[in-house]
């Protein structure tokens, strides 16, 4: 008993499917299996946990028993029962396990990432997880919302491996592992994602800028490929060197007009984007706001300080 | 005998009489004229200066940072307030911090009405987009070389200036860009420091004669650089160009070809001056004597943040 106990105890795990209590360890499912013996009517599994408290006794008639149990340390015996009698065969020798939460963890891409693409039209994904304990190979899954009745399949025996996929899409995956006693069980893997956007926008070029003391409209070229400009407008005194943000906005269009701007030093700045695309570099242009020769005129006149003082006494 | 005594008598007190109007009342009359150029209508500038800063709705100041600035500009004597306003305000409207607006407002406020009056002139027509369209720094530079760093007549300079820039913007015929009109302008108002009258008139009688004459009928750029050439030798430099083409174009004379005679004039009219540079005419009321001599009144308790 204790030989075909040891090589086919496998434990596998499946996400909680209710909550415990903070202090409550987490419930996995277990799947033990052994050598069947014709002649019994069946079987006693008993767990001991290590720590003590209240012993996990299970009945089954067949030689494999599929159960959800706090994770941590046992001790496992199982024994006979005769088919027409009450009696049992003395228990097998204890087995010493431990219930494990093991999870896949992602290294590579890292869980929601969000990757900019170095290829117009393919890129080579690196996929890498944290090794598991006793696992024979993986088995990752890679599919997009287009590809998600055909998805890309591939099993490997190490925890990396790559895949060349079109940039631009939200890309999921799993993997899924088989025990090294080459047991394969029923999983639900935790879903990573992650976001290939396409090759760099390229920036767009500003101008022409037309600029005068009324009105102030700047103007770019359109980027291939983009669909909204992000614009910074910076504001700073003629004499000052730091630029203050002075405005911002999202534009569908490729100009931003402005009446009135306040007098001084500006600076644009554009950046192309698109829905997973790689935004362009910012685009940068620099321009001065000067007022009208009549607004310095009328500026001079209306600075005339007035001449409310006492009159001398005479 | 009575009639001689009252004759001498007469004769002697007109001695008398005249002797007085030649000396002292001179002495007094320029004292007089000194203290009343001297005096500061100081109250009024304070009261302008505060009221000008309580009423403009652009300058956000406290009413104890208003006392102090009418305070510090009530310093700079008559006309201060009007000065520092203009200033400031044009500077502000211009695109410069307040900061550096009230800096240089306070500085021009105390300097006469005529250096303020060419920096506002010269830093508009230098700065906006309609005239020279100059960078800050270059419009502000050029207007305190030709206001208050200016060693001759302001007034002569102020107007030439104004003169050149009409010239490029309303010269129809001068098929010029603006930068480079404005690049002669500059030139030419340099040198307005060498002549009485200022260079304008000098300036358009070359021109004129360049373009128009037959004899030279050189275009616009071969013109005013001819022109800006010659003038560079002073007042007297026209005429020894003048005198020095006809000699040199002369066959009785050198009998040169007329580019050869060009540079021989170009030559004689550079020599117009002994020195480094012709000599600089002041204006009437060269500014720097004028000046008041703050630095040992100003009070370390009193400045404005």
């Amino acid at each position: 008993m204790n030989a075909f106990l040891s090589t086919a105890l496998a434990c596998l795990f499946i996400a909680p499917g209710f909550s415990w209590a903070d202090t409550a360890p987490p419930m996995k499912t277990i799947e033990i299996e052994w050598e069947a013996d014709e002649k019994v009517g069946g079987y006693e599994v008993q767990l001991i946990p290590e720590k003590g408290g209240k012993r996990l006794r299970f009945f089954t008639e067949e030689s494999k028993l599929s159960q959800t149990v706090p994770t941590g340390k046992y001790k496992l015996r199982i024994r006979a029962r005769a088919k027409d009698a009450d009696y049992f065969s003395p228990w097998s020798d204890p087995v010493p396990f431990e219930v494990v939460e093991k999870e896949i963890v992602p290294l590579k891409p890292e869980d929601r990432a969000v990757i900019a693409a170095k290829e117009q039209k393919k890129q080579t994904i690196e996929f890498e997880w944290m090794p598991v304990d006793k696992v024979k190979e993986y088995t990752v899954k890679v599919w997009t919302e287009k590809r998600k009745e055909t998805p890309w399949v591939f099993t490997v025996k190490t925890n990396k491996t790559k895949l060349d996929v079109p940039p631009g899409e939200i890309y999921y995956w799993q993997v899924l592992f088989e025990s090294a006693s080459g047991i394969s069980y029923a999983q639900s893997p935790t879903t990573f994602t992650f976001t290939l956007l396409g090759a760099k926008l390229t920036s767009p070029d500003i101008g022409p800028l037309e600029i005068n003391p009324r009105e102030q409209k700047i103007s770019w070229h359109e980027s291939p490929g983009a669909t909204t400009y992000q614009a910074k407008l910076f504001f700073r005194h003629l004499d000052e060197t730091e630029w203050a943000l002075s405005q911002e906005a999202s534009l569908s269009e490729t100009t931003w007009s402005f009446t009135d701007l306040k007098r001084g030093n500006y600076k644009i700045e554009v950046v192309a984007t698109a829905a997973r695309r790689t935004p362009s570099d910012p685009a940068i242009a620099e321009f001065v706001v000067k007022p009208s020769h009549d607004e310095l005129r009328w500026a001079l006149q209306a600075s005339q300080p007035k001449d409310s003082a006492p009159r001398p006494i005479r | 005998m009575k009639r001689i005594f009252v004759f001498a008598l007469l004769l002697s007190s007109s001695v008398t009489f005249a002797s007085y109007d030649d000396d002292m009342p001179e002495v007094r009359r320029k004292a007089l004229e000194k203290q009343k150029k001297n005096s500061c209508e100081s109250t009024t500038e304070y009261i302008k200066a505060l009221e000008f800063m309580r009423g403009n709705k652009e300058l956000m100041v406290t009413e104890d940072v208003a006392r102090k600035i009418a305070d510090k500009v009530s310093e700079g004597c008559t006309g201060a307030a009007d000065r520092f306003a203009k200033v400031l305000m044009m500077l502000k409207r211009s695109g410069l911090s307040d900061r550096k607006a009230m800096e240089m407002a306070f500085e021009f406020s105390r300097l006469p009405d005529y250096v303020q009056t060419n920096f506002t002139e010269i830093f508009t027509k230098s700065f906006i987009q309609e005239f020279f369209d100059y960078e800050y720094t270059t419009a502000l530079s050029l207007a305190f070389e030709l206001s208050k760093d200016y060693r001759g007549d302001p007034v002569q300079v102020r107007n030439d200036f104004l003169e050149l820039v009409r010239f490029c913007k309303d010269g129809k015929n001068l098929d010029l860009p603006m930068s480079l009109c404005a690049q002669y302008t500059i030139k030419l108002a340099r040198l307005s420091q060498y002549y009485e009258n200022g260079i304008r008139q000098p300036f358009y009688r070359l021109y004129n004669t360049f373009r128009e004459k037959e004899e030279f009928a050189l275009d616009v750029k071969t013109s005013l650089d001819l022109a800006y050439n010659v003038l560079k030798g002073g007042p007297k430099a026209i005429d020894n160009f003048f005198s020095a083409y006809e000699y040199a174009t002369k066959k009785d004379g050198l009998g040169f070809p007329q580019d050869k005679a060009m540079k021989f004039a170009v030559k004689m009219a550079n020599r117009s001056f002994v020195g480094k540079e012709p000599v600089v005419i002041p204006g009437f009321d060269f500014h720097q004597s004028t000046v008041r001599e703050l630095a040992s009144e100003s009070d370390e308790d009193e400045r404005v943040p």
